[in-house]
């Protein structure tokens, strides 16, 4: 479970909020989507959920456990896959995989049967013993999320994790993805793929200009909008038909 | 023509970046970048003024010297004979210092791809590369110029004939010198990076291919020290030592015959036109030779496999370690895979001893008037001096290692690791390389053994200056803490302008002449029968003086580095 309540970051060099007064809440079992424009705060909003970047103001619980008083606590709760794939580029995947696996304390037995079983999901076993440098932007990205899955995490976070990834991958993906939140999970992630996250999520929330403009429930917006489908909702509400009416509209 | 017009443009666009890059830094009038303060701005213009006075200091140093070694010269008459080293001086400046940047441009640089899928000629890629690494060269040889003046201007002045076209040569040399150098590096580029193709770990090819091309720049240097008896007594016997190697100069510089004719010798313009044929010629060549091989290289260097069949290992490992020593292990990788940070710790590891070993030699003496444990006090001072430098300096990672994780440090950050495993896991590396310096500074001074309690100060010494370089990285990774910089595109670009190795070498500078300076005054002043005294406050001095430099920043780091880890942001 994850809970915002009342975020505000401001970055230092800036004199407007990135994100202000953030909040919303994402239950176990849901797969929530989290939308914007560019530049609308849903990295910052996701860098400070997960424990990169400080905040100013508000608090955000994972699993109960306050990201800022018990970061260490939170974070063990939490697989972070990041949009750009920073991994280290000297170590070879399986490396990279028992480093991450050493730190949230995986056992050995443990580590073997879901590596195995991610890394043959997604056609990486036989690459498994090669440097990461040697990879592409996809292969690192499937390596991020072996990684990340090593350790059964209570929430996933992900941050435009389809980009780059073959077509099996994403289908790979969305399929854990909706096994992850039958066990009761909780997965959280943003993208610019709309038609992927009008079939793959519960919830949706759309910010724009660090302001949550909405939250809205999937199953509900196809039944209450004649199937209004969410691309043209989410044009509507952050201003992208230039209508200059960025408004809830009448959800 | 069409050749011409391409060459043109290549080398256009190369120059603006060269020159881009260069004057970034140099130019106060450059517009303010968004966020950059007055203050920042008048950094620069500081940091700039304080460059112009380094090679002013620099030039004098270098001109002082050549006035020197020029009234010698006519005095004991190898005038041209000097004319031969001096030239010779400026091109081996050039190989050495520009030998890296030079490969760099040929075959390291980041548009490989782009230049294999224009349409331009190999021969034509390469030419323009060459043209503008030859012309990022002008600057060591422009040095030269005042140097070649002076030693003009200074032999006429004692009487030997020299023509107006000397001085023009001299201008001129800033031109003509590089050409032989960069034509050798040129051409025997092709065959190294032949076979740098069957090595798979390229950078520390490089890196050990460096550290043994300075090991013996160094021991050719010291050779001829010794040999000249530089270090000795001044009694005029260097001089007589100097003069065959000086001569021989001419005979191994046989290439420059021409040039050195035309400074100082008959038919000074036909000479120096035949100089610049040479120069145009050897240079032609370079470029008809290696422009041949020089798709292929760049098809190689683009290859990220090597000449051979990759072995991979066919079982994967899931063996468990603590998290503490798995972040210790990925530390101690962003060093060893870093040339040129590998090469900094290299470096210490061999000039410890070294250093260790020449001052306790050069400065031993025992003459009647002082005992050898007075002399072993003054010699414990310059080797305390020596090694307080060496230390800090050869400890460039700790200064950016936390700028070292660049985009990693989110990885890190969203991981259940305190910041404090973090730091410490890297002032743990740190504490290894320096252990490993002061180890082989031990293992010397143990060498040079001369009374029984000898090792027992030389183990004392080890620890302070252990201590000492313990608590300078501390310091040094807190202020990459507090302001750390992910911006940067290769570890080159991070450690060549890293002004923040200035304050810790200079006030280790400052430590090493003050620790200097008690040693041996305390040596030459003490009494035989108090000396010991000597030894008891010269490590206390220098242990209080340890113990300061270690635990101050350390107390600051645990106070501050939770606070300073998480405002850290990528």
């Amino acid at each position: 479970m994850i809970e915002i309540n009342l975020f505000s970051k401001k970055y230092s060099k800036s004199d407007r909020y990135a994100v202000e007064d953030l909040s919303l809440t994402v239950k176990d079992g849901e797969i929530f989507g989290f939308l914007g424009p560019n530049g609308a705060g849903k990295s910052t909003t996701i860098k400070c959920l997960t424990g990169i970047m400080p905040f100013n103001d508000g608090t955000i619980t994972v699993c109960g456990d306050n990201i800022r008083d018990n970061a260490i606590a939170a974070k063990k709760h939490i697989a972070y896959v990041a949009d750009e794939q920073n991994l280290y580029d000297f170590l070879t995947g399986i490396q990279y995989i028992n480093f991450i696996a050493d730190i949230f304390g995986v056992a050995e037995k443990d580590r073997k049967e879901r590596t195995e079983k991610y890394a043959a999901i997604f056609d990486m076993s036989s690459k498994l013993n090669e440097r990461i440098s040697s990879y592409s932007h996809g292969m690192k990205q499937k390596i991020s999320i072996i990684a990340g899955l090593v350790h059964d995490p209570d929430v996933w976070i992900l941050d435009e994790p389809m980009t780059g990834l073959d077509p099996k991958g994403c289908f790979e993906l969305k399929k854990l993805m909706h096994a992850f939140a039958e066990q009761g999970k909780t997965v959280f992630f943003s993208s610019h793929v709309l038609d992927v996250v009008e079939k793959l999520c519960t919830r949706v929330a759309i910010i724009d200009k660090g302001q949550l403009v909405t939250v809205c429930n999937m199953e509900e917006l196809q039944e209450r909008k004649n199937n209004i489908d969410l691309e043209t909702l989410f044009l509507q509400l952050t201003d992208g038909l230039g209508d200059g009416n960025g408004t809830l509209g009448t959800i | 023509m069409e050749r011409w017009v391409r060459y043109k443009s290549l080398v256009r666009v190369y120059l603006a970046t060269l020159f881009t890059n260069l004057s970034g830094g140099l130019n106060p009038k450059k517009k303010k970048s968004v966020g950059e303060s007055g203050k920042e701005v008048s950094k620069k213009i500081v940091s700039g003024i304080l460059v112009a006075i380094g090679i002013v200091v620099l030039l004098v140093l270098l001109v002082s010297s050549v006035v020197s070694a020029t009234v010698l010269a006519v005095e004991q008459g190898f005038v041209k004979e000097l004319s031969y080293v001096l030239v010779g001086v400026c091109q081996l400046t050039v190989l050495i210092l520009g030998g890296n940047v030079v490969l760099s441009y040929l075959y390291f640089s980041n548009d490989m791809d782009l230049l294999l899928s224009l349409p331009i000629t190999p021969g034509e890629a390469f030419a323009a590369k060459f043209t503008v690494s030859y012309i990022s060269q002008l600057v060591i040889s422009a040095f030269f110029v005042p140097v070649l003046l002076s030693f003009g201007i200074t032999a006429s002045l004692n009487g030997v004939e020299i023509s107006p076209l000397f001085y023009v040569l001299a201008v001129f040399s800033v031109v003509l010198l590089p050409a032989f150098p960069l034509v050798l590096i040129g051409v025997f580029s092709a065959p190294i990076m032949f076979i740098l193709r069957f090595f798979k770990n390229k950078d520390l090819i490089k890196t050990v291919f460096t550290v043994i091309s300075s090991l013996l720049g160094m021991a050719l240097y010291l050779a001829i020290a010794f040999s000249t008896n530089i270090f000795g007594e001044g009694d005029g016997s260097e001089v007589a030592n100097i003069l065959p190697i000086v001569q021989s100069a001419s005979k191994y510089m046989v290439f420059n015959y021409n040039f050195c004719e035309a400074l100082l010798g008959d038919n000074a313009l036909l000479n120096a036109l035949f100089y610049v044929l040479e120069c145009v010629g050897s240079i032609g060549f370079a470029i008809l030779l290696c422009g041949f091989f020089y798709k292929r290289i760049m098809y190689n260097m683009l290859d990220n496999g090597s000449g051979r069949k990759k072995k991979i290992k066919g079982e994967v490992g899931y063996k468990s370690v603590s998290y503490r020593k798995n972040l210790f292990i990925k530390d101690l990788k962003i060093i060893f895979k870093s040339p040129v940070l590998l090469f900094s710790t290299a470096l210490g590891l061999i000039m410890c001893p070294v250093f260790t070993v020449l001052f306790h030699n050069v400065f031993d003496y025992a003459d009647e008037s002082s005992s050898v444990y007075a002399a072993e006090l003054s010699s414990l001072g310059m080797i305390y001096y020596f090694n307080t430098i060496m230390l800090i300096s050869s400890n460039m990672a700790t200064s950016v290692f936390i700028s070292l994780e660049k985009g990693n440090i989110a990885v890190l950050k969203s991981l259940p690791v305190s910041g404090k495993d973090v730091v410490f896991s890297k002032i743990k590396v740190s504490a290894i390389l320096l252990a490993s310096n002061c180890l082989t500074f031990l293992i010397a001074y143990f060498c040079l053994t001369r009374f029984l309690f000898q090792p027992l100060i030389g183990i004392a010494l080890a620890v302070i200056i252990f201590m000492q370089g313990l608590g300078f990285s501390i310091w040094e990774l807190m202020r990459d803490m507090e302001a750390p910089n992910f911006r940067f595109n290769n570890v080159n670009e991070l450690t060549k302008n890293n002004k923040r190795m200035i304050k810790p070498v200079f006030l280790s500078m400052g430590t090493g002449i003050g620790g200097m300076i008690v040693a041996i005054v305390l040596g030459s002043v003490l009494p035989e029968k108090f000396v010991y005294l000597g030894y008891v406050a010269f490590f206390l001095l220098t242990a209080t003086v340890a113990c300061l430099y270690f635990f101050i920043p350390l107390n600051k780091m645990m106070k501050n580095v939770e606070t300073l880890y998480e405002r850290l942001e990528a």
